[in-house]
């Protein structure tokens, strides 16, 4: 079908009669939003539709025009399209009459819709709704395209039942199979009918029967799940060949956490060295006594000044005391000292260091001058005791300086450490500026490392640290569900043939008992369609795998030229559970792209859509158009350019509306590039609304069409 | 390489005999205070009035016990070799609230230790700069708990002069004492003998 | 080729059928050969093909039954 012509005829914002002139290949039409880009599409919807709804609403009718009218005054909303199919010309027209009556209220009329065959001069009108068999309701599916998300046709679940009715090899499979089914059933009646009169294998029958039952349910059985675990399989296929690719940069960001983490635990330990709690240590470590050494010089004067003053005073007083108690003694006839020697320990102190301090003279122990002063000294002690209550008062009552100079020993003792103390508190903080210089090299070497991990999350396609990380760990999980669904299909594909096998040798033996008899005759039947049933379920598969292998061919070879040098893989069709299909993208090495951008999807749908319409030409000896509503808007200019230009050499009629080519002009208004145009290939148009025009005004609005090539 | 001094110095009561010293009657008094700056310094930088917990920062304070920014205060006069008499009006002075045998007994927890020793050293300062007629002492002409009014005097006011720095310090700047370097670098720039300023490149930078 | 034949083909192609009736290609080159082939299964297929003509009638379920039915039992030698 090459449709020739588009007519629009006071349908919504085309006024009066506008029309499209196509050609047999690309044509564009462009328009920017609200000038006329989607109402061209509904005008078509409205054409096609063969089911005799929405025949004459009024919104459909231009504004404008039906403005104009006079009362009584009529005109038609009109739709046609002129195309060629097999040989022959149609057009199909749909229209109503509008008439404005005296009151201004629109009516409308004489609804037609007709499919007029010009055959040279002969002209002959058929029912519009004969237009199906040119091109099916299902079909039409194939064909008209709104945006991008339209163009995954493969989704709807009758897509994939409808492509194989029309373009597989073998058309009415389905007939065939209810057919088998039915004619197995009376089979299999006849033959327990007569069965059922050989009372003699009656029991054989029976239990060969049951047998029968059981292997087909336990086949079905193994069916389902073999086509579970193939789909595990191939899901799990896809993950690990998914992984593979991220396998490196697993790899590396395994190998970057564990840096990381060693870092982060040496600075934890660099950190946790660094003892800082300077005011703690004045006090505990006693750092506060760091000027001590003056107080201590200090106190230490003191002390020895307050030593010999205690004992000068303490001198004094005795020698007072000695001379008066020597006088008192020689009163008493007592012994005492020489009256020119001084009190007892002057003479205690004398022999001790083995010299008279009086007369400067040295008395060393054993010397007679010595012995002469230890003797008195003994007899003076002698008459002492017997005089106790005549003893010298001690001059003093307490001796508190003995305990603050017995302090002054040891701090003396200590004034080392004291004076130690700055140097010490010097090192403690280099020490820890030093440390504090390593958690530094630390952090920097942790930066390097962060960014690292940043760079390789960066170029992992999207992927999460988690799932990076999750993969390399699933890896070994993965392969071995992957195995374990294998080797199960592997087991259930052997016992499926172990059932078949039993399920034949009974229905053999079935068919082999009652040998001679009229039953034997039957059941063999039976056996014979059943197996020629099960020969057409094999062949119908085959079908379709076929349509699919060969759907999936033609799509890469549209692919090869939509694609050019950006994308190197293939497409891969499937069906999957439900019936739907799906179309995906494999890049070379066999590993499914699971997010394609969306210029990349686009162009690999539109390669199924033009190698679906290449197979239905094959097939059908009859080409069929494609209508895109703005397929291209994610593509940048050049490539666009690059789509267009390949798809015009396609031998395919194309229509294409699109909001490209337009571009900002100077005064805010759109204006068309009127280079890039040029460069295209094929028929274009353009749609505008006609200014001046109120938005709010739908009287006002009016598309006008204007071809530039 | 341990930097960190362990109190090694030798026990100075060891040698002293074991009679009632004139240590232990001071340890007895309980030193008085100003008492503005109760809120204005203790409370700030100190447990003072919580109820002292030997776990110095577990309320965030810098110190634990109130006693400790009192040694404090005394050591910055101390070294600044400055006294300033305590406020004769009866009502605004109070004892700090324990006796001076106790500072510094510690509970050793994980992170303090008891530091007794220090309280030797303070009673060596006091007597070292108090005047006192000790001959006179010893004699029995004036009486021990004179004497130890006299010390006590002494460390009011050397006291009261650092807390009236520390005051002014955290006027400026209400953080003042929290940084770890604060109190240190007080009193290695009150006890450096040669250069006047701190020397700069010490300081490391901080690492929150 | 036509859709028929080509449905000829496809089903007795099956490896499964041939063995166990043991024909080959050349018995149902086209719809006239299988009509007329000795192999009464290759006979059998055929005329379900040609009968049915790809109804879902049930009378025309119905007939083909029949014939196929009365097809094989009549000729099928064990």
């Amino acid at each position: 079908m090459i449709i020739k012509k588009i007519e629009l005829q006071n349908f919504r914002s085309y006024y009066r009669d506008n029309t499209f002139d196509l050609t047999d290949r690309l044509n564009l039409i462009i328009g920017s939003n609200g000038d006329g880009k989607t109402t061209f599409y509904e005008a078509i919807y409205w054409l096609f539709r063969t089911d005799g709804t929405n025949k004459m609403d009024t919104k459909l009718i231009s504004k404008k025009r039906s403005e104009e009218l006079m009362p009584s005054e009529s005109d038609d909303v009109r739709v046609a399209m002129s195309y060629e199919h097999k040989g022959k010309l149609k057009t199909l027209e749909k229209s109503f009459r509008f008439t404005k009556s005296f009151d201004g209220e629109i009516g409308t009329s004489n609804y037609t819709f007709s499919l007029v065959e010009t055959n040279g001069i002969e002209r002959i009108v058929k029912d519009g709704v004969l237009f199906d068999k040119d091109l099916s309701p299902e079909m039409r599916k194939f064909i008209m395209f709104k945006g991008e998300t339209d163009l995954d046709v493969l989704q709807n679940t009758n897509a994939m039942k409808l492509l194989i009715d029309s373009f597989s090899d073998v058309r009415d499979f389905d007939a065939y199979f209810d057919f088998m089914q039915y004619a197995l059933d009376l089979a299999e009646k006849a033959r327990d009918n007569a069965q059922k009169l050989d009372r003699k294998n009656a029991d054989k029958i029976k239990q060969l029967k049951r047998t029968i039952e059981q292997e087909k349910g336990l086949l079905s059985d193994i069916d389902r799940e073999i086509k579970d675990k193939e789909n595990e399989a191939v899901n799990f296929e896809g993950l690990l060949k998914n992984i593979e690719k991220s396998q490196e940069a697993s790899k590396l960001l395994i190998a970057v956490n564990r840096r990381i983490e060693n870092f982060q635990n040496k600075r934890i330990e660099a950190i946790s060295r660094i003892k800082e709690e300077y005011t703690k240590y004045l006090l505990d470590d006693m750092w506060i006594l760091m000027g001590f050494g003056d107080v201590a010089d200090e106190y230490a004067t003191k002390i020895n000044f307050l030593m010999h003053e205690r004992r000068r005073q303490e001198n004094q007083y005795l020698v007072t005391a000695g001379v008066e108690k020597a006088i008192k003694a020689a009163e008493r006839g007592f012994t005492s000292l020489p009256a020119h020697i001084p009190g007892q320990k002057i003479m205690e102190d004398m022999l001790k260091q083995e010299k008279c301090f009086f007369c400067g003279q040295d008395a060393k122990k054993g010397s007679d001058a010595w012995s002469f002063m230890h003797d008195r000294l003994e007899e003076y002690k002698a008459s002492l005791e017997g005089n106790a209550n005549e003893g010298i008062d001690p001059y003093y009552s307490n001796n508190y300086i003995d305990e603050i100079q017995k302090r002054d020993t040891i701090l003396n003792d200590n004034l080392a450490d004291i004076t130690k103390i700055r140097r010490v508190i010097k090192e403690s903080i280099n020490f820890n500026n030093r440390l504090h210089d390593d958690v530094k090299k630390i952090e920097a070497n942790l930066e390097i490392e962060f960014e690292r991990k940043k760079r390789i999350l960066a170029q992992t396609d999207g992927l999460t640290e988690e799932q990076l990380l999750a993969n390399y760990e699933n890896i070994s999980n993965w392969m071995d569900k992957k195995n374990r669904a294998e080797n199960r299909i592997d087991m259930l594909k052997r016992q499926r043939e172990q059932h078949r096998a039993n399920l034949e040798e009974a229905q053999l033996a079935l068919s082999k008992t009652s040998e001679g008899t009229a039953a034997a005759m039957y059941a063999r039947t039976a056996l014979i369609i059943q197996q020629i049933a099960n020969a057409f379920s094999n062949a119908k598969e085959e079908n379709k795998k076929r349509l699919l292998s060969a759907i999936e061919d033609k799509s890469n070879e549209f692919m090869e030229k939509l694609n050019t040098n950006d994308f190197k893989g293939t497409i891969r069709i499937i069906e999957k559970q439900n019936g739907q299909g799906e179309a995906f993208l494999m890049n070379n090495d066999s590993v499914r792209i699971f997010n394609p951008n969306t210029a990349l999807k686009t162009t690999y749908l539109m390669s199924v859509l033009f190698a679906i319409g290449k197979l239905s030409s094959e097939r059908d000896n009859t080409v069929l158009p494609l209508i895109f509503d703005a397929p291209t808007s994610s593509f940048t200019d050049a490539k666009e350019n690059e789509f267009f230009n390949v798809i015009s050499k396609l031998e395919k009629q194309v229509i294409i509306v699109t909001k490209s080519f337009l571009r900002d002009g100077n005064n805010g208004e759109v204006i068309l590039d009127s280079n890039r145009v040029n460069k295209i290939n094929g028929c274009v148009y353009q749609i505008e609304k006609k200014r001046p025009f109120d938005d709010k005004k739908l009287g006002t609005i009016q598309t006008v069409i204007s071809r530039i090539k | 390489m341990c930097i960190m001094a362990e109190n090694t110095f030798n026990d100075i009561e060891d040698l002293v005999k074991k009679d009632e010293k004139l240590i232990d009657i001071w340890g007895r008094r309980n030193p008085r205070f100003e008492k503005h700056y109760e809120q204005s310094v203790l409370r700030v930088i100190s447990d003072y009035g919580v109820g002292a917990s030997g776990n110095m920062g577990a309320k965030g304070k810098i110190l634990g016990a109130g006693y400790e920014p009192y040694i404090m205060a005394f050591f910055i006069g101390l070294y600044s070799d400055k006294k300033i008499p305590l406020s004769e009006e009866s009502d605004e002075v109070k004892g700090l609230g324990q006796p001076l045998q106790y500072w510094g007994n510690l509970d050793s927890k994980k992170n303090r230790k008891a530091y007794p020793n220090l309280r030797s050293y303070i009673f060596i300062a006091l007597v070292a700069k108090t005047e006192i007629d000790w001959i006179a002492l010893d004699k029995g002409d004036i009486e021990p708990a004179t004497v130890v009014t006299a010390l006590v005097k002494t460390m009011e006011e050397y006291a009261n002069y650092g807390f009236s720095v520390m005051e002014e310090k955290l006027k400026e700047d209400k953080g003042y004492f929290f940084s770890n370097r604060a109190f240190l670098d007080m009193f290695l720039q009150l006890t450096d003998k040669t250069a006047k300023d701190i020397e700069q490149e010490d300081s490391p930078e901080s690492i929150d | 080729m036509t859709n028929k034949e080509r449905m000829l083909h496809m089903v007795l192609d099956d490896k499964k059928l041939q063995e166990l009736y043991d024909y080959d290609k050349s018995e149902y080159e086209d719809l006239y050969t299988a009509m007329n082939s000795d192999n009464v299964v290759v006979a059998a297929v055929a005329r379900i093909i040609k009968y049915l003509d790809g109804s879902t009638d049930v009378g025309d379920q119905k007939k083909t039954y029949m014939t196929v039915f009365n097809y094989i039992n009549d000729n099928y030698m064990l």
